[in-house]
């Protein structure tokens, strides 16, 4: 926190010696009352509509039936956890939910750096700008829409199988069918849409780069690869730790509705993540506990991960998020 | 800036420029296929898939949709509720951040009870039945509410408001001026690109906004363009949504245009947003917003 | 293979309603009684609401139709339609937040509703039954299939059993090629193979193919009931197993896999949507496909006579089997449900209501009396002018008028046909194209004998919770058959994982329950 107290000076002056705690916090909250006018319109949100919901996952541990309602329906404990670990089907699930977490953190993580870095080299303002306003683009895009381009254009009569057939001769590939193309058609999906968008943040962090350490490189004799190596990548390092420490808490998410949308039965035994399982599941067969059960499993399994990294981080000597 | 003369270090600038100069027409060629195809008769379309210039212009798969009541309509209400949702979204993430920047009592409390969110959730029956209970149900407010703060983007806009250099306010304090007019006159209108940047991903998520509207809004009149997009685009269910053109389309002869309705369909949905996206990236270019995300 | 079935009957529905606004009228809601059911309940206004997934834009709750519904019934009804798409979520959370209107429409009997009826969520209907003439002409048959332990929970909609999808073949690229009307599987392959190869529509170009496919195989080559989903064939210990992993399955899945392998199926068959296939059919890209004689999509035959001028479309006959049998199995008799809530208990007035507006437009109105000057069905198309036109005496409307019509808020209901045949698809339609096409189909489905399959009347615990699952299994496995990446010589294999998984028990408890209620798979 490099910010001071919100009442400095004035306020600490006061004679307090003799003044009772619950004195003090009176003078304290009237103090800051026009803070807590600004907090209390969020702060009721969140317990609002955050908090008092989430006490609706106690039917994780109960055979939820709606017309007993969130008390009178049966406890049976710790069951559904218990039938996590024992199916068959969940533990493919799993698999999948972190394999195809684990290749897009090897592949679709970098991109938004490896792309910030090329922007944050180009020269001309102009062309830097219009570059940029084009790889934005995608992010406005629902998946809907993406999926619905996607199948039109990897169709085995699509534009792509007709290019790679009048250029290179190559058969039609039935893309959308095979299980092996699912996770890197996946991964391209959230490259396409989301790279360019994820930019904005690492090229924020770039520009409070000062101009001159770049001209002292140059002058010691640094060439463009160490000026990158010893400048830029610095720069950047405090807010890749963040976003990785972030995006591990979010191992299991697959990001539902992509997934759901790029399911067929050639992929379901390689596509099935824990989102979609869910939904199969908890929603339209109604099995509501085991779907809470589920969800609870999963966030236990993220808070513990971002936990993980971030006590690594700060071994490592960044700051992390907590 | 830098100054770099050798030629080892102009090839790669120049193959820089190129390399990227191609990533951007493969993110630009989706939206120029879609773009051409909309125009494109659907015969001719049926006739070659691989048109990168039809061969006649036709705007038939534009009147198709702009004949149908329900599309425009669901437009409107989108721009409603996404301008109304963006502001309040951002009001509410900048009034609570701006809180809890300060060293306010329960500071601490305050920031957990947000990051606690970050993993934990709550599921989708139980919100529906604080949605049912505060009323909102089958109003536009379902769409804002429950969604109103973003945690993470609370987070990010504290980090910005935490870089705002503190004497601005000390100085304002020994003027007199309170907590609230602190942030409405000082820290606000520093933030204005933050707010700009945050409320176009707010945006960006309400324009897109899909199941909540079909779960908490009952009237079919209330609901969002993506609804209706997916209808087209996912089911391709044009005979239905658009059943009048489709009827005009039999009459002449042709056969009701598929992909090219699906086409110009998603072009006009997402041209609003398009047209607003170049007035809020002029803010966020100027790259103030998160020199902060590093704290 | 009741999901099957459903799938198959939304695409019809889906076609009538397309029907519907392209210019004619298909098999509607209307009612001969002459007596406005609104003066026998006249006495105070009751509020309704209903919730219930539809195929089409769904209807505001505005508009004028409703507004006339009102006044007549004197109620406040307020109806909430879903795409369908979107209900498999939106009625469990509803549900489950006990936010349940007073009338509920479902698909059909899947497990859910059972769940639910267990759950007490709907009210027992008996003792209303007798009371409404519409209710009492539903068979015992179809009653059946929403009974629990005696207890009937639910009204199911009317829907023509024999008129469900049929195989279709383009009866011009056989005459082009000197073929004949396939009568065997070995036939069926040949002229697959020979519309995909020996350009059947004489354009010169190879762009064809045998025979459309849809993905889940929606579709396949069902040829009869020996062959296709329902309940006909036995195992080794005489229990009836589901058509799915039967032999008779089994080798219309070798024929399905041979015409892949040929080229007669389009490679992409497994990621394509059914109305896009059946664009392309209409097109000409494909020559067999599935249609069905009620609420055709004439805008589809339309376009696909003013391309084709000599296309000609012809129902295959079903073939014969081993056991000498002919012909195809029935659909169950009606397509979704209505179900009350079960706290309208304390509320018989509006039950009573709610049933009256019920049997109103599920009273069948002869398709000769379908015109202006028979009051109800003036009245509940809107009225001649305002909600419909007669075009050469048949009904016309404008999806743009589609709320004026009071029988666009009860559009799951139809008239309760006495007998399929009076439906008269024919008459319905205008275009001579679209008109020989269902006569010669109706003509054919009225001599061809249909199986009843006798699961369609029973409710089995393990049915309704397995069922869905099962059917997935086994059709991911035929899914890779097909395709090649699995042969169909593995077909034990995918029993097994099936018998595994729940099927064997499944088998059981339905063979069990069959046998104690005495129902029986017939041929009508």
């Amino acid at each position: 926190m490099n910010q001071s107290n919100g009442a400095p000076a004035i306020a600490v002056e006061i004679p307090s010696l003799q003044v009772s705690r619950t004195r003090k916090l009176k003078i304290r909250l009237w103090r800051e009352r026009y803070l807590f006018l600004l907090l209390m319109p969020g702060l009721l949100y969140f317990i609002l509509f955050r908090y008092i919901p989430m006490l609706g996952n106690i039917i994780a541990f109960q055979d939820f039936s709606p017309f007993r309602g969130f008390l009178q329906s049966n406890w049976i404990g710790f069951q559904h956890f218990k039938t996590i670990f024992s199916d068959q089907e969940v533990i493919r699930v799993l698999w999948n939910t972190l394999l195809l977490s684990f290749l897009q953190i090897g592949f679709a993580f970098p991109v938004p750096i490896i792309l910030a870095i090329m922007l944050n080299e180009i020269k001309n303002e102009r062309y830097k700008r219009i570059v940029q306003s084009i790889i934005y683009l995608p992010h406005f895009l629902s998946w809907v829409v993406v999926i619905g381009i996607v199948t039109i254009f990897l169709k085995t009569e699509g534009i792509v199988n007709r290019l790679l057939d009048s250029l290179l001769g190559i058969d039609p590939i039935s893309f959308l069918q095979q299980p092996g193309w699912f996770m890197p058609l996946i991964i391209l999906e959230v490259i396409w849409k989301e790279a360019g968008w994820g930019t904005i943040i690492l090229l924020a962090a770039l520009s409070g780069i000062n101009p001159s350490l770049y001209e002292a490189a140059v002058v010691d004799g640094a060439n463009r690869w160490r000026q990158i190596w010893h400048i830029t990548l610095p720069a950047l390092r405090s807010t890749i730790v963040i976003l990785f420490i972030l995006r591990l808490g979010t191992v299991l998410d697959s990001g539902f509705e992509q997934i759901f949308l790029m399911l067929n039965p050639f992929t379901m035994d390689v596509g099935n993540v824990l989102d979609t399982y869910v939904y199969f599941k908890g929603i339209q067969q109604a099995d509501f506990s085991f779907g809470t059960a589920v969800g609870l499993f999963k966030s236990l399994i993220g808070l513990i991960l971002i936990l993980v990294a971030n006590r690594m981080a700060k071994k490592f000597g960044e700051e992390g998020v907590f | 800036m830098y100054n770099q003369k050798s030629m080892s270090g102009r090839l790669a600038d120049i193959m820089n420029i190129i390399l990227l100069g191609l990533l951007a027409l493969l993110m630009l060629f989706p939206f120029y296929y879609m773009f051409t195809i909309s125009f494109t008769s659907y015969e001719e379309y049926k006739l070659s898939e691989l048109i990168f210039w039809p061969d006649r212009w036709v705007t038939d798969a534009y009147t198709y949709i702009l004949k149908s009541k329900a599309f425009i309509h669901s437009i409107g209400v989108t721009i409603y509720v996404t301008a109304v949702g963006s502001l309040v979204n951002i009001i509410l993430t900048a009034t609570m951040a701006y809180a809890i920047t300060r060293n306010i009592w329960g500071q601490k409390v305050y920031l957990f009870l947000v990051l606690f969110t970050f993993i934990f959730s709550a599921g989708m029956i139980p919100t529906y039945l604080i949605v049912k209970a505060t009323g909102l149900i089958n109003s536009y407010w379902a769409l804002i509410i429950p969604g109103a703060i973003n945690s993470f983007n609370l987070i990010v806009i504290r980090q910005f408001f935490l870089s705002i250099p503190s004497e601005l306010n000390e100085a304002a304090l020994i003027d007199g001026a309170n907590d609230l007019q602190i942030f409405t006159r000082i820290v606000a209108p520093l933030s204005k690109p933050a707010f700009a940047a945050f409320g176009l991903f707010y945006a960006v998520g309400h324009w897109n906004t899909y199941f909540d509207a079909i779960l908490y809004l009952n009237d079919p009149s209330k609901w969002t363009v993506q609804v209706i997009l997916r209808q087209i685009v996912i089911l391709n269910d044009t005979t239905n949504s658009l059943a009048s053109a489709a009827r005009d389309a039999a009459r002449s002869g042709h056969l009701p245009p598929g992909e090219t309705i699906g086409m110009a369909a998603i072009l006009l949905a997402t041209l609003p947003i398009l047209i607003l996206y170049p007035f809020l990236q002029k803010h966020f270019a100027k790259g103030v917003m998160l020199g902060s995300v590093k704290g | 293979m009741k999901k099957i079935l459903e799938i198959g009957l939304i695409v019809s529905l889906t076609a009538s309603l397309a029907a519907c606004s392209s210019g004619t009228k298909v098999p509607e809601t209307s009612a001969t009684t002459t007596d406005s059911p609104a003066s026998s309940s006249a006495a105070a206004k009751i509020t309704i609401s209903s919730i219930e997934g539809t195929w089409q834009i769904p209807l505001s709750a505005t508009g004028e139709g409703l507004k006339k519904l009102n006044e007549k019934f004197n109620v406040d009804y307020k109806p909430q339609f879903v795409p369908y798409d979107e209900y498999g979520a939106k009625l469990p959370v509803v549900m489950a937040a006990g936010d349940l209107t007073d009338i509920i429409g479902m698909e059909s009997a899947d497990a859910n509703f059972f769940k639910w009826v267990k759950q007490g969520a709907f009210l027992p209907l008996n003792e209303y039954i007798d009371k409404y003439p519409s209710l009492k002409l539903v068979p015992k048959s179809v009653w059946d299939a929403v009974t629990v332990d005696g207890k009937i929970y639910a009204i199911p909609q009317y829907f023509p059993a024999k008129y469900g999808k049929k195989p279709v073949i383009r009866q011009d690229w056989l005459d082009n090629l000197n073929l004949k009307m396939p009568t065997t599987y070995d036939e069926l392959k040949e002229v697959a193979i020979a519309f995909t190869k020996d350009d059947p529509d004489k354009n010169g170009k190879n762009d064809t193919y045998g025979i459309a496919l849809s993905k889940q195989i929606v579709y396949g080559a069902h040829m009869g009931a020996q062959w296709d989903s329902g309940w006909y064939n036995k195992n080794d210990q005489g229990q009836l197993i589901p058509g799915i992993i039967s032999e008779g399955f089994k080798e219309q899945t070798q024929l399905l896999a041979d015409l892949y392998k040929e080229g007669a199926i389009h490679k992409d068959w497994a990621v394509s949507k059914m109305t896009d296939i059946s664009k392309d059919f209409y097109a000409g890209k494909y020559g067999i496909w599935y249609e069905q004689p009620v609420g055709v999509d004439q805008v589809l035959f339309e376009s696909m006579k003013e391309q084709m001028p000599t296309a000609k479309l012809a129902v295959i006959p079903a073939f014969k089997q081993e056991d000498g049998e002919q012909g195809y199995t029935s659909l169950p008799g009606y397509y979704t449900l209505t179900m009350l809530n079960a706290k309208l208990e304390s509320d018989p007035d509006k039950i009573n209501r709610i049933l009256q507006m019920q049997d109103y437009f599920r009273t069948f109105i002869p398709v000769d009396n379908r015109n202006p000057q028979n009051p109800d069905f003036d009245w509940s198309n809107g009225g001649e002018g305002v909600g419909y036109q007669m075009v050469d005496g048949v009904m016309a409307y404008d999806a743009a008028l589609y709320d004026k019509r009071p029988s666009s808020y009860f559009s799951g209901v139809t008239g309760w046909a006495p007998n399929d045949e009076a439906n008269e698809p024919a008459k319905l339609v205008s275009s001579p194209f679209v008109k020989s096409f269902v006569n010669s189909a109706a003509e054919l489905l009225k001599n061809t004998k249909f199986y009843i399959n006798p699961v369609d009347r029973i409710h089995s615990e393990v049915l309704a919770a397995k069922e869905s699952e099962l059917n997935l299994i086994a059709q991911e496995w035929q899914t890779k058959m097909i395709v090649g990446q699995e042969p169909v010589s593995n077909w034990s294999k995918m029993v097994d994982e099936y018998m595994k998984k729940g099927g064997k028990e499944m088998i059981n408890d339905v063979n069990k329950i069959l046998d104690s209620s005495g129902i029986k798979g017939e041929w009508k």
